[in-house]
């Protein structure tokens, strides 16, 4: 578990950060308060601390000078700095000094949220600080949607990043070896590219890496010609997979970009040894969605017997839907819907991915239709003995604590009701979910929520007002902005797009 | 207005003191004329009163030789020794009353040739006898003797008693060859000899030649030789005292003739007591023969004079002309046209001047409207710091701060996101700097679209094409808003679903950078937009003209100087949307931090 020192002079904003800011569910249990640079090196010597909060401008000693100090004698110590001034030179100098980001006084929630999310979560991975960090974040940020436009463009100019081209599209990079290092690679496409086009790239929180990709007119062919040059140079063709995501005709609308190009990367069939995928998967985004859905609610199902029917039917669904084609689509399609499945539930356990690739590679195409349909609901009960194996590799309270979301995520829960009902510290269960699943528990609530809300955006003519509700969402707009953040589309044209 | 009339003015009052000028000249030049005109006449009077008084004396003087020579032509006569003397006594002697011998007529001739040798002018000598039937004359021709003829015109005159000697007026006789005009002169002979006379005549034309070698244009002037009232000799040859004027006594001066003809007279005795020599002439024609030059002289005037006057003309044009150029750029200066010069290629002395003058007091005049319209956008720029000073951002943002953060414990988070979002528009508006990166301008017109955009989020794209290099340049505050205001105000179609607008930032040289807002909008026709760029340019004339897009061109010319601005044209990328494109300077904001710097 984790402390949080918050350091300013006015003490309204020291309350509202200790208060408003949901530090048990991020697994904080320690939440300290400073008034001033020399109480907070005071603490800071007497107790170890994992993110420091900071104004820039107090008495004694200013945010910058205790910065900079805690870079010299507290180097593990994660910094978000607090400024009342919009100072170009205050910015860079933290950078400087590794900060996770600056934010501007009066806070936005969101933003102050997003923030103190991405440095939690960089704890949690034990990423290392440098001055790359600030950077990091900002474009994780941005290519998952989790930053505003006003922010976005203020840190964009500080970083040098041109936000006012016409196009602008999103390259994704996973290794099939988790053994090899890609860092130089990236950076010689990354010069490479340089001539033609306005390149950036980074590590995501998935470990993948991404290169965001802007100019006055993309060509994803040259693009990827010189992707795979670079990477046959080196004989790294099959130890990686590139995707391309669409190309969006502005900065705002990258993520759109990013989650076309990791979807590519995750129903990708991983048997294949092209290392380029650019084809999108034969059945729908929207198809893939609800039959991710659909294996989810059967996998969390404990009755064996309504379990094995539910396979049969999907099974007997999948065929019957893609009757003249061979079993290879129905299967790339499980396979698909099946890998989004365990990224979703097992974020971590990227050799859960792997087994599962595996097994499915294993799998010889049969014509027949029965035989088809036996070979499928195998795989099926293959893929849930996998997946409650990793289930259960989890402590029992965060099994608990899962099963309370899939079977309450309706209501308005929040991880203090589960802990007030297990009698067990909030801060405690907070920071097991996040190491065990690799999500906070607020996150894996709202994907649940959302996902959840897919199958009645899909499957009935309900008001997305109603869904929102009956999905447990406070407010219908909160509920669009979250589906946007997660499915790139709000759940209106989600619902077009399906027809 | 009063610099507009004051030219004019003075122009009228030139042109009166250039007519006085004038008339002075004129007036100057006459005199002179008059003057020439009035001694070339008296010179010529002179000359000419002269010439004719050297005939007249010439003619006096012919005459009194032939009177006085009379005596030593008569002499031989009384040379009683001669053996001619017995000849002379026998012819006059009444008693001897009969005809010559033939031996004597010889001796006669002889004796009376010898009288013509010793006068060349008498042409014929007579010698007369009343008492006798015939009596003899001699012409001047180597004839000889031959009896004088019946109707001899001076027989009365011979017939007289009177012994003296006489002159009788012209006569004309001829003799066997020729007629010959003559006066004659008699006298008598010695009492020893008996009664009797000679009578000489003398040529009429030994004074005519004298006359004729002297003689004048003047048509009326005239000598007259009179004796005893009976005319000796007339030039004109009337011999007729009806036609000729003759004088009864010495006088010199002006008279009226019979024929009522102003006559000038010159009449003196001359050689015998009754003798007049007398010229005139019609005063008229002296008086127009002097006066020869004056036309000439007065043509000479005239020419002058006129000369003068198309001078004046000619300038007075050439002036008004050119003081109209000047007049008009006045005018044209007067409607605040300020960029107006006046043309300075004037031939008028002086005139390049005013107008250099003119035209620096414009250009002054320009630049003072555009220090003062500079100045007081400092000035504006002075009380935004000032006040800015006065209120402590920090102190703002901060107190804007605890509010949020005590609504959020209140629970009001709606108030909370308010104040968040009030605080960013202070942020873009309350800043004291005029020229901000462009990245800033940038996110303030993301912002400002955002507001303005909102209603319209699903019909319009709004799209950006920015080169990198264009971002790490600075520009002035607030160009995109007022092309923005512009596109929801103007250029955005309601009714089109596909609405874009695109702002562009490109490199044009080296120094030069191209901002432009592109849309695919409303439109403008061509006319349209000729009009709007001409509005444009044109300079600010009132105060209250400037609106958003003139604004901003200004704002851009102020800055970085005349040759930058903003330009519509049509966009080639749409059937009928347009370009608003800007032109700006290349200047990072360190650059015009340290310009700045050096200009303080």
């Amino acid at each position: 578990m984790y402390t949080v020192l918050l350091v300013d002079d006015e003490s309204n904003t020291l309350e509202t950060l200790s208060t408003h800011i949901h530090w048990q569910q991020f697994g904080v249990d320690t939440v300290l308060t400073a008034s001033d640079g020399r109480q907070a090196l005071d603490i800071m010597s007497k107790q170890k601390t994992d993110l420091l909060i900071t104004d820039i401008k107090m008495p004694h000693m200013d945010g910058l000078t205790l910065l900079t100090e805690v870079r010299l004698y507290h180097p593990e110590t994660h910094c978000i700095l607090l400024t009342a001034y919009g100072e170009f030179e205050y910015a860079r100098q933290a950078i400087q000094l590794g900060v996770e980001n600056y934010l501007l006084k009066p806070l936005q929630k969101e933003e102050l949220e997003e923030t103190i999310e991405i440095a939690l979560d960089n704890i949690y991975t034990n990423r290392e600080i440098s001055r790359q960090l600030f950077r990091n974040n900002i474009l994780l940020r941005w290519v998952s949607g989790n930053i505003s436009g006003e922010e976005l463009s203020e840190r964009a100019s500080l970083l040098n990043i041109n936000l006012y081209l016409p196009e602008y599209c999103v390259v994704c990079i996973s290794k099939k070896t988790p053994s090899v290092s890609l860092s130089s690679f990236c950076k010689t496409c990354t010069k490479k590219l340089q001539d033609f086009y306005e390149v950036h790239h980074f590590k995501d929180d998935h470990k993948r890496w991404v290169f965001i990709i802007g100019g006055s007119r993309i060509i994803p062919a040259q693009i990827i010609n010189c992707f795979s040059e670079e990477a046959n140079k080196i004989n790294l063709n099959h130890m990686i997979t590139i995707s391309v995501g669409n190309t969006m005709s502005a900065a705002d609308h990258l993520p759109e970009s990013y989650l076309s190009a990791v979807n590519l990367l995750d129903c990708s069939d991983l048997s294949t040894f092209e290392m380029i995928i650019t084809a999108a998967p034969p059945n729908s985004e929207t198809e893939a969605d609800r039959l991710t859905q659909e294996l989810n609610s059967l996998f969390h199902c404990y009755d064996e017997k309504e379990r094995q029917n539910g396979f049969h039917t999907l099974a007997h669904k999948l065929l019957s839907e893609n009757p003249n084609s061979s079993t290879q689509t129905s299967l790339t399609f499980i396979s698909h819907s099946l890998t989004k499945l365990f990224s979703q539930s097992f974020p971590k356990h990227v050799d859960a991915l792997e087994q599962l690739h595996a097994r499915i590679r294993m799998q010889k195409t049969n014509s027949r239709l029965e035989s088809a349909k036996s070979d499928i609901i195998e795989i099926l009960e293959y893929s849930h003995l996998l997946f409650q194996y990793y289930l259960k590799q989890m402590s029992p309270v965060i099994q608990s604590a899962i099963n309370y979301i899939h079977s309450r995520y309706a209501e308005n829960i929040s991880i203090q009701d589960f802990c007030n009902k297990n009698k067990m510290s909030s801060p405690y269960l907070g920071y097991l979910f996040k190491k065990e699943t690799g999500m906070f528990f607020n996150n894996y609530l709202m994907q649940h929520r959302i996902c959840c809300s897919i199958l009645l955006l899909l499957d009935t003519d309900l008001k997305i007002s109603d869904i929102a509700k009956k999905t447990g969402f406070s407010s219908t707009s909160y509920y669009i902005t979250c589906f946007k953040k997660q499915t790139g589309l709000s759940p209106t044209n989600y619902r077009i797009n399906q027809t | 207005m009063k610099k507009q009339k004051k030219p004019h003015r003075s122009s009228c009052s030139q042109n009166s003191f250039f007519i006085l000028l004038i008339a002075l000249y004129s007036v100057l030049l006459l005199t002179i004329t008059s003057l020439a005109c009035f001694y070339s006449y008296k010179q010529k009077q002179e000359e000419l009163m002269s010439q004719i008084n050297t005939t007249y004396a010439m003619l006096a003087q012919k005459y009194r030789d032939i009177t006085d020579n009379f005596w030593s032509l008569y002499m031989p006569v009384f040379q009683s020794q001669s053996d001619t003397y017995s000849v002379w006594e026998r012819y006059f002697n009444s008693a001897s009353n009969e005809p010559l011998k033939p031996q004597e007529k010889p001796k006669l001739a002889d004796t009376l040739r010898q009288m013509m040798l010793l006068d060349s002018n008498v042409q014929w000598i007579v010698i007369y006898d009343k008492d006798r039937e015939d009596n003899y004359i001699l012409y001047n021709d180597n004839s000889s003797l031959t009896l004088l003829p019946e109707d001899f015109p001076y027989l009365d005159e011979l017939n007289s008693d009177s012994r003296k000697m006489e002159l009788y007026g012209m006569e004309t006789l001829s003799n066997s060859s020729n007629t010959l005009a003559t006066f004659a002169i008699c006298g008598g002979i010695p009492s020893g000899l008996g009664e009797g006379k000679i009578l000489a005549g003398y040529r009429i034309s030994s004074l005519q030649t004298i006359c004729d070698n002297n003689s004048y244009d003047l048509e009326s002037l005239n000598y007259v030789l009179t004796n005893n009232n009976e005319i000796v000799f007339d030039y004109n040859g009337h011999y007729d005292r009806n036609i000729t004027y003759c004088s009864e006594s010495a006088y010199t001066g002006i008279l009226e003739s019979s024929t009522g003809e102003k006559l000038f007279v010159h009449s003196e005795v001359c050689g015998r007591s009754t003798s007049l020599l007398t010229y005139y002439a019609s005063w008229q024609e002296i008086f127009l023969y002097c006066h020869g030059n004056t036309p000439f002289l007065i043509l000479v005037f005239l020419i002058f004079f006129i000369f003068s006057i198309i001078i004046y003309l000619v300038m007075m044009h050439r002036i008004k002309k050119e003081v109209a150029v000047i007049n008009k750029g006045l005018q044209i200066i007067g409607e605040n046209d300020l960029d107006y010069r006046i043309p300075i290629t004037f031939h008028q002395n002086g005139l390049p001047e005013i107008a250099h003058s003119i035209n620096r007091m414009a250009f002054r005049l320009k630049e003072n409207i555009n220090k003062s319209y500079y100045y007081e956008l400092k000035q504006r720029e002075a009380e935004l710091s000032e006040l800015q000073s006065k209120f402590n951002p920090h102190f703002l943002y901060n107190s804007l701060e605890m509010l949020r953060s005590r609504c959020q414990l209140n629970g009001d988070n709606k108030t909370a996101a308010l104040i968040v979002q009030l605080s960013a528009i202070f942020r873009g508006f309350i800043d004291s700097r005029n020229f901000i990166p462009m990245t800033e301008e940038l996110t303030f017109s993301k912002r400002y679209l955002a507001l303005f955009g909102a209603r319209y989020e699903d019909k319009v794209k709004i799209r950006y094409d920015f080169d990198k290099d264009i971002l790490q340049y600075g520009i002035i505050r607030n160009i995109f808003q007022p092309l923005i205001e512009n596109y929801f105000v103007h250029g955005f179609d309601t009714s089109n679903d596909e609405n874009y607008i695109l702002f562009k930032g490109k490199s044009l040289d080296e120094n030069t950078m191209i901002l432009t807002a592109e849309d695919n909008g409303n439109g403008l026709t061509d006319e349209e937009i000729r009009q709007l760029n001409e509005r444009l340019h044109e300079p600010i004339k009132i105060s209250t003209e400037s609106y958003g897009l003139k604004n901003l061109h200004q704002r851009l010319q102020l800055f970085y100087g005349e040759s930058f601005g903003l330009t519509i044209y049509k966009n080639p990328n749409s059937p009928k949307g347009l370009c608003i494109q800007m032109t700006a300077l290349k200047m990072t904001c360190n650059e015009y931090e340290s310009q700045k710097r050096g200009l303080l």
